[in-house]
């Protein structure tokens, strides 16, 4: 417990050092840890798989996955908040493995774009925004799944070049060569199912 | 610059990142590279597209919460009852008779003997075993951090879910110190905007009410709630636990002209029963 009628003390405390106390056996401290990180987690998920129960499948894995790996968890090696890179490390480690059981059914439906059109929009701009929608999320659809990873962990999830180095085993310059090719690949496809109009 | 230089600064340069002297390497070598600045093309409508979209608002739904804590504290007690097990070591499985007949003769013994020796023992309180009890304790610090976090949420769902875990936390009040919970179910009563979450929250520290200082505060609230239904729970409570020192609160309840008429009756009696009219 850190404390605090207002839970303020609970708020400051780093990630890593709640996961240290989940690893020394303060089990509890994991709900905070969860409250900060499960609406991410979800829609990271949510971009790969297309798929909302299938997210929440996957998010409730990855954090029976830091319960049962927290003896693993070693806070003092990382960059810039090694527990981040540490939950998406076991977070790409679930998803490629609910993708290998998977693998051949058809993905990404329609509900991961769902809420990504503003309703306040006009009618008119709301069709032309859902048309674009729905083009990028089928272009998104056609990468192969690490790129289509790492185009979500950087454009979508907003994770630092450094984490997503840290994440996946490589060098930073790398990572951001795969982010290029991702966004090429993804902007070529996006033009040809647009028929050549972008 | 080269092309694998070109690819892995390009898209620093689209965010705008980067001296002007790399800016200048990038545009120079797109000018000159039929493929980099097909490439670039293609990053570039990428890019503009993704912009184009609105913040990406999608939720997972409450069940999933529901899951994780049901999870957490399911995988915190299953931990804790595996600690209490006494593991079976090498020399007694080797005592233990491999015939089923023989097995069974020898669980009735044990039976026999386990049943003269708790006659026997009867009298003495048997020893808490301290990492039984570490563990329990360990739980009830996850109600309490569990009930916390949800009584903040901003789903009525959640924070009555959070005055679930509360509620236990109360309860169960000789493993842990329970006056964090109760500071956060008196503030759910006082300035919850969800009537029902405030009413569960007065149930819940019904099971704290042996306090004199909760009672007072719970007395002070009276008058700044809006729901006569929180109202109403609140004298219930402070009727129940007999505190007479609430009597000038369910007085001045009982000369408010404006208050409801059934709860200002339920003063009338609350004060009778206290026997202080």
């Amino acid at each position: 417990m850190t404390g605090g009628h207002d839970g303020s003390r609970v708020e400051t405390t780093s990630d890593n050092d709640l996961m240290r106390r989940v690893r020394d056996g303060d089990l509890g401290q994991l709900a905070v840890l969860f409250e900060r990180h499960h609406r991410s987690l979800f829609q990271f998920f949510l971009h790969l798989t297309g798929r909302r129960e299938t997210s929440e499948d996957l998010v409730q894995d990855v954090f029976v996955r830091l319960l049962k790996y927290r003896h693993t968890f070693h806070a003092e090696a990382g960059p810039s908040g090694s527990f981040a890179a540490w939950m998406y490390q076991v977070a790409r480690n679930a998803h490629m493995d609910h993708w290998r059981k998977r693998k051949g059914e058809a993905s990404l439906p329609d509900d991961a774009w769902e809420g990504a059109v503003s309703h306040e929009s006009r009618a008119d701009e709301n069709l032309q925004r859902q048309q674009e929608a729905d083009l990028l999320r089928r272009a998104l659809e056609s990468l192969p799944v690490e790129r289509r990873e790492v185009l979500v962990l950087s454009r979508f999830q907003n994770r630092k070049y450094e984490e997503i180095a840290a994440m996946t085993g490589v060098e930073v310059g790398t990572v951001k060569t795969r982010v290029f090719r991702a966004l090429r690949d993804l902007g070529q496809a996006y033009h040809a199912l647009a028929g050549g109009r972008v | 610059m080269n092309c694998q230089q070109f690819q892995e600064h390009w898209v620093d340069y689209l965010r705008g990142e980067g001296d002007p002297a790399m800016a200048q390497a990038l545009e120079n070598h797109r000018t000159a590279c039929g493929t980099c600045r097909r490439d670039a093309e293609s990053v570039s409508a990428a890019w503009q597209a993704l912009s184009r979209l609105p913040e990406f608002a999608a939720t997972p739904s409450e069940r999933l919460r529901a899951r994780f804590y049901d999870t957490l504290s399911g995988y915190a007690e299953g931990l804790a009852d595996s600690r209490r097990a006494v593991p079976a070591t090498a020399w007694w499985r080797r005592l233990w008779p491999q015939q089923p007949v023989w097995q069974v003769a020898a669980a009735a013994a044990c039976l026999l003997v386990g049943l003269a020796g708790g006659r026997a023992l009867g009298p003495f309180a048997p020893a808490v075993n301290p990492e039984v009890a570490g563990l329990r304790e360990e739980v009830g610090r996850m109600r309490q951090l569990v009930a916390l976090s949800l009584l903040q949420q901003d789903s009525a769902t959640d924070r009555l879910r959070g005055v679930t875990f509360a509620n236990q936390t109360v309860m169960n009040t000789a493993v842990t110190d329970d006056a964090e919970v109760v500071g956060a179910l008196l503030r759910t009563v006082n300035e919850d905007a969800n009537v029902n979450v405030r009413l569960a929250a007065v149930e819940a520290l019904a099971n704290a009410s042996r306090d004199p200082g909760l009672r007072r505060s719970l007395a002070q609230s009276l008058s700044q709630q809006v729901s006569p239904l929180v109202q109403l729970a609140i004298i219930d409570l402070l009727a129940q636990a007999r505190d007479r020192q609430a009597a000038p609160a369910l007085r001045s309840l009982t000369r408010d002209e404006e208050l409801n008429v059934a709860v200002k009756m339920r003063a009338q009696r609350a004060l009778q029963q206290l026997g202080v009219q």
